[in-house]
């Protein structure tokens, strides 16, 4: 078997990540970039920091070694690994919102469609935490789902307003 | 935090159930408009049907609607109903995407969102051709047209005389109004069953001729063509025998009563191809204790793996189809006897349907242009809105 070419994928902040094209092709942005034979030098991706590009280049080479494995990696084992990847305590709120953006941007179904699910099932599940800095102003909603909610989007509002 | 761009919000709110996205109009403008966006409803419903999931099993009793969660099974809650039922039974006629199409002893006929809680209240629609001395029966379809985006209600009505008469006429939402077609060429052999919505038409098992031994005909009706064609059966199956059709994930499913053997429910993977018909599963008489009528699987569990069924009026079971056990469904709270319907949870809307009329669209501008005065001044002001 052919030895697979090696890819540089460089982050905004400048760090240089090699992989194998099999993993980088996971996404489909990244795919498109070397069909389109724009991949000699390494592959810039401004949008995504260092630590997020080692997270998705994690989740990418597990995905594709899973489906490469002599024995087929249970499927249940892979949700399994998913579930422990994008647990909440190890990857912090922002973080989480970094990933759907990245995940975005570099086109990859299946990372998307786990992020998401996740903030969907913290929404769901009422898991937002709320930093104390937000209870600085008070709300007489009774329904607390929706102050958490409310405070997401006003944070995030409040971060254009402050820029 | 990064500020989430509105399709990744919406990749993000597609996944919610429709009780929180209802809460969520509240949070901001942008929120409240892609959540209402015909788009966004669309695109929510698309993924329920997809994953089986914001699933509703509605169960009625007499003159009252019950309705569980078919995810948990857990509590059944029993609903309000925008229908008056004069101390007599109501009817369903029918659920779609969502909606629930119900009727009342007066014939008044109501489309109904019961996560919403919109509703729409159908014309008033003469039966033309009725006569004194016969004996009619009325039946009912509530479907979705695809080629024109709408909901239609289809109506069977028909004189039990010789030769029989009939009067079909068709309902749709988008037009708010009535049509009459042309009579159908086949006789209904049930009463009182509805029609089956299943691969873009509605089902139900009709016969050439009221006869005692005449065969048994499935029969749909496409709405694109506006007429009722045939459907092929099993070639196995005795169609003379009693049958059932029913829609299970989206299939056309046929179940057969065996001269009190059991109940054969047959599934038709491919819709059309009579050589897809498969034996899904079969309930033996002798796991039941009473005598069997009927068999109605309604939904596939979550794993699917179970199919949960409507055993005659009285009980709803899960049939495992691997190990083949029967599990009765205990609900407190259940009625002890029940018609049962599988309606989605969605966003779909009864009024201000078909895309934005006049009125919407000054109401749209007159907002964006309020939205316009308030960015001036809370940029103007530095102050936070």
């Amino acid at each position: 078997m052919a030895s697979s070419r090696k890819i540089t994928l460089r982050s905004s902040d400048g760090e240089s990540f090699e992989v194998e094209e099999a993993v980088a092709v996971e996404s489909q942005t990244i795919k498109h970039m070397i069909e389109d034979d724009c991949a000699d030098n390494a592959i810039p991706l401004p949008n995504v920091t260092s630590k997020i590009l080692a997270k998705v280049i994690e989740y990418c080479k597990k995905h594709v070694d899973a489906s490469k494995a002599e024995d087929r990696v249970n499927d249940e084992d892979l949700k399994a690994w998913d579930a422990a990847f994008i647990k909440v305590d190890q990857v912090d709120q922002a973080t989480l919102f970094d990933l759907i953006l990245a995940a975005n941007y570099l086109n990859i179904k299946s990372l998307l469609d786990l992020t998401c699910q996740t903030v969907a099932d913290m929404i769901k599940g009422n898991l937002f935490p709320v930093r104390n800095e937000w209870l600085n102003f008070t709300f007489s909603i009774a329904n607390r789902e929706l102050v958490l909610v409310c405070l997401t989007e006003w944070v995030a509002h409040r971060r254009l307003f402050c820029s | 935090m990064g500020t989430l761009p509105i399709e990744l919000i919406t990749e993000i709110l597609d996944r919610l159930p429709v009780e929180s996205l209802l809460r969520f109009r509240c949070v901001s403008r942008r929120w409240r408009s892609t959540i209402d966006s015909p788009r966004f409803v669309k695109s929510h419903l698309s993924r329920s049907v997809e994953s089986s999931t914001n699933l509703s099993l509605f169960l009625r009793h007499s003159s009252s609607l019950y309705c569980l969660d078919l995810g948990s099974l857990r509590s059944v809650v029993e609903m309000n109903y925008p229908l008056m039922c004069y101390s007599d039974q109501i009817k369903v006629l029918g659920s779609c995407h969502g909606l629930l199409c119900i009727s009342n002893a007066a014939d008044d006929v109501v489309i109904w969102n019961p996560s919403t809680r919109k509703h729409k209240f159908l014309p008033y629609s003469a039966v033309e051709v009725r006569r004194a001395s016969a004996f009619s029966v009325c039946v009912y379809g509530f479907g979705y047209d695809d080629g024109n985006d709408d909901y239609m209600l289809l109506r069977l009505v028909q004189l039990v005389t010789e030769p029989i008469e009939s009067e079909v006429s068709i309902y749709s939402l988008k037009n708010n109004a009535w049509k009459r077609l042309h009579d159908m060429p086949y006789s209904l052999v049930y009463p009182r069953k509805m029609g089956v919505f299943a691969c873009r038409r509605l089902h139900w098992i009709m016969t050439r001729e009221l006869v005692s031994d005449s065969a048994n005909l499935l029969v749909a009706f496409d709405f694109r063509i506006e007429d009722f064609k045939l459907v092929d059966q099993p070639d196995v199956i005795d169609n003379k025998l009693d049958m059932d059709v029913a829609v299970l994930g989206g299939c056309l499913c046929l179940s057969i009563n065996d001269n009190h053997m059991g109940v054969d429910v047959w599934i038709m993977k491919d819709y059309g191809l009579k050589e897809s018909w498969a034996k899904l599963f079969s309930i033996p008489q002798s796991e039941v204790a009473r005598p069997l009528g009927f068999a109605r699987p309604l939904a596939y569990s979550q794993n699917g793996r179970q199919v949960l069924v409507r055993q005659d009026s009285k009980n709803l079971v899960w049939y495992h189809l691997e190990t083949k056990c029967i599990k009765k469904v205990n609900i407190s709270g259940m009625p002890s006897s029940f018609e049962a319907e599988i309606c989605l949870r969605t966003l779909v809307s009864v009024d201000d349907y078909g895309g934005i009329t006049k009125k919407r669209q000054q109401q749209l501008e007159e907002k964006e242009n309020r939205n316009k005065r308030d960015d001036f001044l809370s940029v103007g002001f530095k102050l936070v809105l």
